[in-house]
């Protein structure tokens, strides 16, 4: 199948839209099935197909934050990034600092990170797979990463 | 590609550097996945860009198409309004032109037979009823025309039932007549009329009458046979009183339905001997705002154009609140999403 090529960039988007790495793989896995029963809706011109896999990879981690929120709903019981140890999620080799900055931005200042900057797409694909304008996703990633760089010197200075 | 903004690059670079990668399981779960080759027909998707760049003005033209080609075969080399056609004036002594004689037919449609045969005495009662439209040339010639048609009406041994005369401007005017000619002088009454003017159009229909006058005859004949049996009921002594009133009521009813169904026959007949003949005259000046065939032709696309804009509006007015519906669900799970990855 040749959606695999993209295999690690949907699995790296995952770790950064989630936050927690078992959980990403088990969205890739789920993503790949997808991909797998959809690929004949998959048009070429609309955009890349590690696009599309985004897209389909964002889709089912969406459909799986939901199920979560109605299961935390009637468990009351929520586990929180925040306060959690610090783990090698984002990335192999990261500073402890980026690590925890990563941590402590949401999921959607992740995720654009993710996609602009860990897999490298460009601006309109990436506005037009989240749904928003060109000019939003430029400012939430500019935050993002200021954001970033702002946790990184505090964490060194403390 | 580099990062979106120069003074982060070192930051990008590590984010980069350390990309995520997946463990070896993953990879031999997604690797063991087959992609599914049945062949499933898709709905094509249409984007909103295609639509407003490609279908919206190709329906546009499909409309304007429609309206301009219906105008054009609409407009024809003769006007269809009013139920006429636009015919050449008859020489004078001649008849108008050509006519078929059958039911509600307008002179467009026919040919061969002559209006000799249309009105020729016919054994069966029908009705006639003509449609003829003059131009006269000023209102001189209006107001004489006019004189002339009720003259000879008279003349012929019929009736003018309405006349209407309007002269709204000092140049421009228009009657409108509705004459009673005796069936038998139809032929000479049209040839005069024709003489008038010059025809702009004639419609003629004849509807054949023979069958309710029949009906009406053989009701008035049974009714007839039962008013006898009555009276001979009636003439026999031996009746007591109750049967007596019964029957007294019975012969008083039907000799009233017996009144109307004769005077409903005498009035089919007295119709079916008189033409209704409906002329309108015009000047020149109001038959000219009669639109040519390019004029006809715009005015028939701009009425389907009208059409087609009130099918538009009608679909907006059905569609737009659902538009709109789907509109907020659309933002509204937006916003959930964007809560949703907030606050996870």
């Amino acid at each position: 199948m040749a959606a695999e090529e993209h295999l690690d960039d949907v699995h790296a988007y995952l770790v950064y839209l989630t936050g927690d790495r078992t959980m990403a793989e088990e969205l890739t896995a789920e993503t790949f099935a997808r991909a797998c029963k959809a690929w004949k809706r998959y048009d070429p011109r609309r955009g890349s197909a590690k696009t599309w896999l985004c897209q389909l990879a964002r889709s089912t981690a969406l459909d799986h934050f939901r199920a979560e929120k109605r299961r935390r709903r009637r468990e009351e019981t929520y586990v929180s990034l925040e306060g959690r140890e610090v783990q090698e999620t984002f990335g192999e080799g990261l500073s402890p600092a980026l690590e925890r900055a990563l941590a402590g931005l949401s999921a959607a200042e992740r995720e654009v990170v993710a996609l602009r900057v860990v897999l490298e797409l460009d601006g309109e694909a990436v506005a037009r797979l989240l749904g928003i304008s060109a000019t939003a996703c430029s400012t939430r990633l500019s935050r993002a990463l200021q954001k970033l760089e702002a946790e990184v010197k505090n964490d060194v200075v403390a | 590609m580099s990062s979106p903004d120069p003074r982060h690059e070192a930051l990008a670079n590590e984010l980069r550097a350390a990309k995520p990668k997946p463990p070896p399981e993953l990879r031999e779960r997604v690797t063991a996945l087959e992609p599914d080759t049945r062949e499933r027909w898709v709905f094509p998707r249409i984007s909103a860009r295609r639509v407003s760049l490609v279908l919206l003005p190709a329906c546009l033209v499909v409309a304007a198409g429609a309206a301009v080609v219906h105008g054009v075969l609409n407009s024809g080399g003769q006007s269809t309004r009013h139920m006429s056609a636009a015919i050449k004036a008859p020489a004078p002594g001649q008849p108008p032109r050509s006519l078929k004689k059958s039911p509600d037919i307008p002179l467009s449609s026919v040919n061969g037979a002559t209006m000799k045969n249309a009105f020729a005495p016919s054994i069966r009662l029908q009705r006639y009823d003509v449609q003829l439209k003059l131009r006269v040339r000023n209102l001189d010639g209006l107001s004489n025309a006019t004189k002339q048609a009720m003259q000879a009406t008279r003349h012929f041994g019929g009736y003018v039932a309405t006349v209407t005369y309007a002269a709204p401007t000092a140049k421009s005017g228009g009657a409108h007549l509705v004459l009673m000619v005796p069936i038998d002088r139809v032929q000479d009454a049209l040839t005069r009329f024709a003489s008038l003017g010059t025809i702009l159009a004639q419609h003629v229909s004849i509807k054949d009458v023979q069958k309710q006058v029949d009906e009406e005859t053989s009701g008035i004949a049974k009714l007839r046979g039962q008013i006898s049996g009555i009276r001979a009921a009636l003439d026999h002594g031996s009746l007591s009183a109750e049967k007596r009133r019964l029957l007294e009521r019975r012969l008083a009813s039907d000799q009233r339905r017996l009144r109307t169904l004769h005077g409903t026959k005498s009035a089919i007949v007295r119709r079916a001997s008189f033409a209704q003949i409906k002329l309108a005259l015009v000047t020149k000046r109001t038959a000219a705002a009669h639109p040519g065939r390019l004029g006809r032709t715009f005015r028939d696309a701009a009425s389907v154009l009208t059409r087609e804009g009130e099918l538009v509006v009608y679909a907006l007015i059905v569609g737009g609140p659902l538009l709109l519906l789907g509109a907020g669900a659309r933002a509204t799970r937006r916003r959930n999403e964007e809560r949703l990855l907030g606050g996870t």
